[in-house]
């Protein structure tokens, strides 16, 4: 930290033993490194043993049509990292990083299309010889333990698939357009140290690539994958070892296919996220003690009965979760007669989370789930509480709940610990108001409920509503913002 | 909490100044460990090469350390929710140890060093290549003292060919 450098008489710096001075000057970015490095001959001759490299030339959108400078400064960049790698004398490497081109996100979305705005156009060209050589530097070196690419070119090449059989890797990021093809045809990878995979942006050409990927990965912990599958339909992840999973399935959804399968298994995960927008068959291993889990779905095609065994199969999957998202149209796709039946108990949900926006009668759901979670101690609405009712729009929801078994018997018992309340997006609708009159009437325990308004609403206004409410609890403060 | 097997250690600093810890915390130095193993830990192990000050605070430093592991309950890993606010709360501790004065910090790396303790020398160099960043040539040679030893002409070569780094 700056501040804690006060003031020193002595060079300290210089007089340190020179595997120290290398170990500081290779926890900077080998921007800063060199630019220390020039302070004195001395630090200069340790600058040729940096143990990591981190050349990072983003957040730079290439945009080559409008900014002429700044295809010249991707060749100063270029020149950089090219005397960078040849003067490095270690032997040794333990991290490398190599940062450019930009952000794909918006080009991967428009993957079909030509955007309007940053295309492959925006993009630095370098030659695929000289782009290999800089990604197959750390594995030239003993030992790296870690590589971080971020790589948008405008021509992409293949990707060299050295990486994947680099033994000493313990994490591996890859944020980049390069294909994978040669990597796909690799008959095997050998990555026996692999903690860390991150896949963002890349094109997977096919859909046992990351199956085949993950069981050879015996020691994989984490796997984050946002990228766009060639095909998507049968994916298969199966590691005892997993602790987190990151998906984000990006397909070309006219793909509509009824054989589509997810195959989940990896009962030992604490962490799971999952992005889709497709109904697929899934299989997916119940996990023992996750913590965290937010599923974010659109079911796009598929009957309403597919959609729901889909997604419910992922809940009971997760049901020993304590901290669970329903995000997207997922309360709309539990919206089924057959949840009543089949919604498991989930004994360790601590923390909840749903997002109404896209069911009109989410009322149900939101019920049934809080009827089976009963240490819910946090129940969150992060995107507000949808007030738009389709089919009965002359009931107020809560004697249409609240008045029919089993929900009488259960009066001012439904949630015994729930503590906290938190809606967002709050706009003063009725249907808002008499959400949160249940849950004050059920919630003995309740110590705050916190609402945030929307930008046209007077909180003032608001607050006065709600103080008036009946609350069950006698110690619960209402924040109203 | 006391524990059955609670051995101590006596290490003495260059000044001659005995510090009694807990094996358990002294085990934390590499440097001790094989001392201890070798069975040259009958009296006093003597660290010539490290002052008293400096010594409580590096013995204040693996006590914490100790303490935190001890601790984390059997089952946390670092993606549970408990295992995750123990480390926030770790950092946060670490973060405040190493803000001392650049004397005092230097002295912490070359210590954790010679007693071979990976974290703290991690640290603690962290704690001064934050220092480094962001800053200017001529800035760097004035929070740390160093003098330029470049020619004009040397120093414009190097420049040119890093030219991107001081863009």
């Amino acid at each position: 930290m700056d501040s804690s450098l006060k003031k020193c008489h002595t060079d300290r710096l210089s007089s340190l033993p020179d595997e120290l001075i290398c170990q500081i000057l290779s926890s900077v970015p080998t921007k800063d490194a060199a630019i220390a490095s020039l302070s004195s001959k001395k630090m200069r001759s340790t600058f040729m043993y940096l143990t990591t490299l981190d050349f990072d030339d983003s957040p730079i959108s290439y945009c080559a049509r409008n900014n002429p400078q700044l295809t010249e400064r991707f060749q100063n960049f270029k020149t950089f990292v090219d005397n960078v790698l040849h003067e490095s004398q270690s032997p040794h490497l333990s991290k490398f990083r190599l940062g450019f081109g930009g952000d794909l996100k918006i080009w991967l979305f428009h993957h079909h299309h030509w955007s309007r705005e940053c295309g492959k156009h925006c993009f630095p060209d370098l030659e695929a010889t000289e782009l290999n050589a800089w990604i197959s530097f750390p594995l030239s070196r003993c030992g790296v333990r870690e590589i971080d690419l971020r790589i948008h070119v405008g021509v992409p090449g293949k990707l060299p698939p050295g990486l994947f059989t680099c033994e000493t890797l313990e994490v591996l990021k890859l944020d980049t357009n390069l294909e994978l093809e040669l990597v796909s045809s690799l008959p095997s990878f050998r990555l026996p140290n692999l903690k860390v995979l991150q896949l963002h942006s890349i094109i997977i050409p096919e859909d046992d690539l990351v199956g085949r990927l993950v069981s050879n990965c015996p020691l994989l912990e984490e796997l984050d994958m946002d990228c766009w599958w060639e095909y998507g339909k049968s994916v298969t992840i199966s590691s005892p070892s997993l602790q987190k999973l990151v998906l984000s399935m990006n397909r070309d959804y006219q793909y509509d296919s009824p054989g589509d399968l997810l195959n989940i298994d990896t009962p030992n995960l604490k962490y799971f996220e999952y992005e889709d927008i497709l109904a697929v068959h899934n299989s997916v291993t119940s996990m023992k003690a996750p913590v965290q889990a937010s599923l974010n779905v659109y079911c796009d095609s598929g009957t309403p009965e597919e959609c729901f065994r889909s997604i419910l199969n992922l809940v009971k999957a997760v049901c020993n979760v304590q901290h669970l998202s329903l995000l997207f149209s997922c309360l709309e796709v539990l919206d089924y007669e057959d949840l009543i039946n089949q919604l498991p108990t989930f004994h360790n949900l601590k923390h909840l989370e749903f997002d109404t926006n896209f069911s009109s009668e989410w009322d149900t759901v939101v019920f049934e789930f809080l009827m089976r979670s009963p240490i819910l101690e946090v129940l969150e609405f992060p995107e507000g509480i949808n007030a738009w009712h389709v089919i009965r729009p002359d009931r107020e929801y809560h004697r249409m709940i609240s008045e029919s078994e089993p929900w009488v018997s259960r009066k001012n018992q439904l949630c015994p610990n729930l503590k906290r309340i938190v809606i967002k997006q709050y706009r003063r609708t009725k249907r808002e108001v008499e959400l949160v009159r249940f849950l004050l009437e059920n919630a003995p325990a309740l110590e705050e409920l916190l609402v945030i308004c929307k930008d046209d609403v007077d909180p003032a206004v608001a607050e006065k509503t709600l103080k008036k409410l009946p609350m069950a609890s006698s110690t619960c403060s209402i924040k109203v913002q | 909490m006391a524990e059955t097997s609670s051995k101590k250690i006596i290490l003495k600093s260059s000044d001659n100044e005995d510090f009694e810890v807990d094996e358990i915390v002294a085990l934390e130095s590499q440097t001790i460990k094989h001392m201890i193993e070798d069975g040259c830990a009958d009296n006093a192990i003597p660290l010539p090469n490290v002052t008293a000050k400096t010594l409580s605070k590096v013995i204040e430093y693996c006590k914490k350390h100790v303490d935190v592991a001890a601790t984390k309950p059997a089952d946390a890993s670092t993606s549970t929710a408990a295992g995750v606010a123990g480390d926030d709360e770790l950092k946060k501790w670490d973060e405040e140890f190493v803000k001392v004065d650049q004397t005092a910090l230097f002295d912490l790396i070359l210590a954790a060093n010679y007693l071979d303790i990976k974290s703290l020398l991690e640290l603690t160099c962290q704690s001064v290549a934050d220092g480094i960043k962001n800053k200017t040539v001529e800035e760097v040679r004035k929070t740390f003292n160093i003098t330029n030893d470049f020619t004009p002409e040397e120093e414009e070569a190097v420049r040119k060919e890093n030219q991107w780094a001081f863009e």
